[in-house]
């Protein structure tokens, strides 16, 4: 026997999880987006609720791949999310197009901006992206509420029902669509992470002389990390421009940025899926609770309690939720190995 | 430009430039933008002149306790949570980006459902009114005026002459090197973050004595003082001065030209062009060897 052999040999199975762990993955957040729809399929109010949750994911998952994977903290993405928006919107109603154009033209825009943000401060520290991304997105703001001849101004501005092929979308499969895009984003970032590619942004975080000693250059993975953010944020609001037939500027304020940091950071940094349940979280508790018992200080109070959690979750528990998961699946492990022992 | 437009000018260019001298210390002493300048301006001011209006406390009290309690908020900023998460991380600078971004809208939302959500007028300190050519000076920009002043010759002479002041540039300029000498770096950016909550505190109670304040003023004040700190850069205290007069010529100029909003899309400009070009601004460090 070859020492190769030996060595195949004497490696313990892997266990279930590990063998097929994206297949389980992808199954597991496949039937998620099931009972996400089974609970859609009821009153149309729930509709507009799992089209809120999937706005929210794919905002949460595009600030996940530059500021979780990479380190890049972008401000601006009121400002992605209302392009998409915006994009689908005007297409719709000022040039009579199908307003699915404005997703990958939101998508692009976005895209070009984030590069071009990126560039201007790719040798700076992090404070300047900061700083010059939520001028950006304070700009973005004035913009929708100023120039009143393309965004409407404050009144905002309709967004016609998207159509393919002559063929009118309706609101449950823009819901049933949205779920997919979430979940196919989903899938296609918890790949990407641990791919070669991946797994060179996630370098490029802590330690970027080592990307650069590598050959590769680390500004450059950070702009590419952030378009690819700037994109994915720009989907969701396309989406829910589209699901909503109508969109005013006052969806697309600075709160905004706040939401987009606190879901990854409250779900957890491990996997794109703890962005998506930091989504889930926030619209469940802000909104549904809300709508339940008619808590008016908590709609007030909102961006107040967001900013405590942000500071607790910063204090108390960095890793997010699936971070905490972790630390009590091990604690348990330890408890188990010391029985037996 | 009307005569009257630069004594907006003025009182703008020293209330920014006020802030801007806040990031500076910051920046100088724990190489760290700080976000939370406009809303602790913001916090004093409306704590002033809530108290004051609503609660009827003597003036000078309320001023006083609302500039102590920008000085007190900026202190439990730095040991509460920026400290803890600069030594967790090793000084990893996003998670403190975030904190001091939570921070901004924590005060923001905190002064709102404090003191509510309708603008109140700020306190002046001396309202006498002068008449100077065409243009009307008012006492409280008088004030402005020498308080400013007043304040940077006051931290230049202490970065310059005093033990702590010197120090704050060593911390400021590798941490490390100055804890393995022994030097009290937590001390010292405590002073730098206290320094820069007094400095907004002032700069926002006699902002708001112009312009009167309202909660949402925060995000606004803080990109005003960013963005004269990085105009006049950090080679010298009075770059952010310089800095401050040159933006609020700037915004003053571009609102009476084209309005409100182009202010946003000037700021922007102007800080992308920086950036891009001259990210150290105006005066920059210079290293002799």
């Amino acid at each position: 026997m070859s020492k190769s052999d030996e060595l195949v040999s004497i490696q313990p199975p892997q266990p279930l999880w590990t063998r097929h762990r994206w297949s389980i993955e992808a199954a597991l957040a496949g039937l998620a987006g099931l009972l996400l729809l089974l609970y859609g399929s009821g009153a149309g109010s729930r509709q507009d609720t799992v089209v809120l949750i999937c706005t929210y994911a794919l905002l949460a998952l595009g600030m996940y791949v530059p500021y979780i994977m990479s380190g890049s903290l972008s401000l601006a993405y009121n400002a992605y999310l209302g392009l998409g928006a915006y994009a689908c919107g005007m297409l719709s109603t000022k040039l009579g197009w199908s307003s699915l154009w404005g997703v990958p033209i939101g998508m692009v825009l976005s895209a070009i901006i984030a590069v071009i943000l990126a560039v201007a401060t790719r040798k700076l520290s992090g404070f300047y992206l900061a700083g010059v991304t939520l001028l950006f997105a304070v700009a973005f703001q004035s913009f929708l509420l100023d120039q009143v001849d393309i965004t409407g101004g404050p009144i905002g501005m309709q967004i016609v029902r998207p159509t393919i092929f002559g063929y009118s979308i309706s609101r449950v499969q823009i819901m049933v669509a949205s779920v997919i895009v979430v979940w196919a984003v989903g899938i296609f970032l918890a790949r990407m992470r641990t791919s070669i590619f991946g797994v060179v942004v996630r370098i490029r975080k802590d330690n970027p002389q080592v990307v650069e000693a590598s050959g590769i250059s680390a500004p450059a993975i950070s702009v590419v990390a952030l378009a690819l953010g700037a994109a994915i944020g720009s989907m969701g609001g396309s989406l829910y421009g589209m699901m909503h037939g109508v969109i005013q500027p006052e969806t697309f304020g600075l709160h905004i940025i706040f939401l987009a940091i606190f879901m990854p950071l409250l779900g957890g940094q491990r996997s794109p899926w703890g962005a998506v349940i930091g989504a889930v979280i926030v619209v469940v508790f802000l909104f549904e609770l809300n709508t339940l018992f008619d808590l008016d200080m908590l709609k007030n109070a909102g961006t107040l309690l967001f900013a405590v959690a942000i500071l607790l979750v910063l204090r108390l528990a960095p890793d997010g939720l699936l971070g905490l998961g972790d630390v009590v699946r091990r604690k348990l492990l330890m408890r188990k190995q010391k029985d037996v022992r | 430009m009307p005569v009257q437009l630069w004594v907006s000018v003025v009182e703008l260019g020293c209330f920014s430039g006020l802030l801007a001298l806040g990031y500076f210390l910051v920046l100088r002493g724990a190489d760290l933008f700080m976000f939370t300048m406009g809303p602790l301006a913001m916090f004093a001011a409306l704590f002033g002149s809530y108290q004051v209006t609503k609660s009827g406390w003597p003036m000078p009290i309320a001023v006083l306790v609302g500039i102590a309690l920008a000085v007190t908020i900026s202190g439990l900023t730095e040991v509460l949570i920026v400290r803890p998460i600069h030594k967790r991380t090793g000084g990893e600078e996003n998670p403190s980006i975030v904190a001091v971004v939570a921070i901004l809208f924590l005060l923001e939302q905190l002064a709102g459902t404090l003191f509510g959500r309708t603008p109140l007028p700020g306190q002046p300190f001396w309202d006498k009114q002068f008449r100077w050519g065409e243009a009307v000076v008012s006492g409280q920009t008088i004030v402005t005026v020498i308080v400013t002043l007043v304040c940077f010759v006051a931290i230049m002479f202490w970065l310059r002459y005093s033990a702590s002041g010197r120090m704050l540039r060593a911390v400021g300029d590798n941490e490390n090197a100055a804890r393995t000498l022994g030097l009290p770096v937590d001390r010292i950016r405590l002073i730098a973050f206290c320094l820069a909550g007094l400095l907004a505190g002032l700069a926002g109670t006699m902002f708001a004595a112009k312009a009167g304040v309202t909660f949402t003023n925060g995000m606004q004040w803080s990109l005003v003082g960013f963005l004269a700190v990085i105009v006049g850069g950090l080679g010298s205290v009075w770059a952010p001065l310089l800095g401050a007069v040159l933006v609020a010529t700037l915004q003053t100029f571009t609102i009476f030209q084209f309005g409100n909003a182009a202010r946003d899309y000037v700021t922007f400009a102007v800080a992308f062009l920086f950036f891009a070009l001259r990210p150290k601004g105006i005066f920059q460090t210079k290293v002799r060897i």
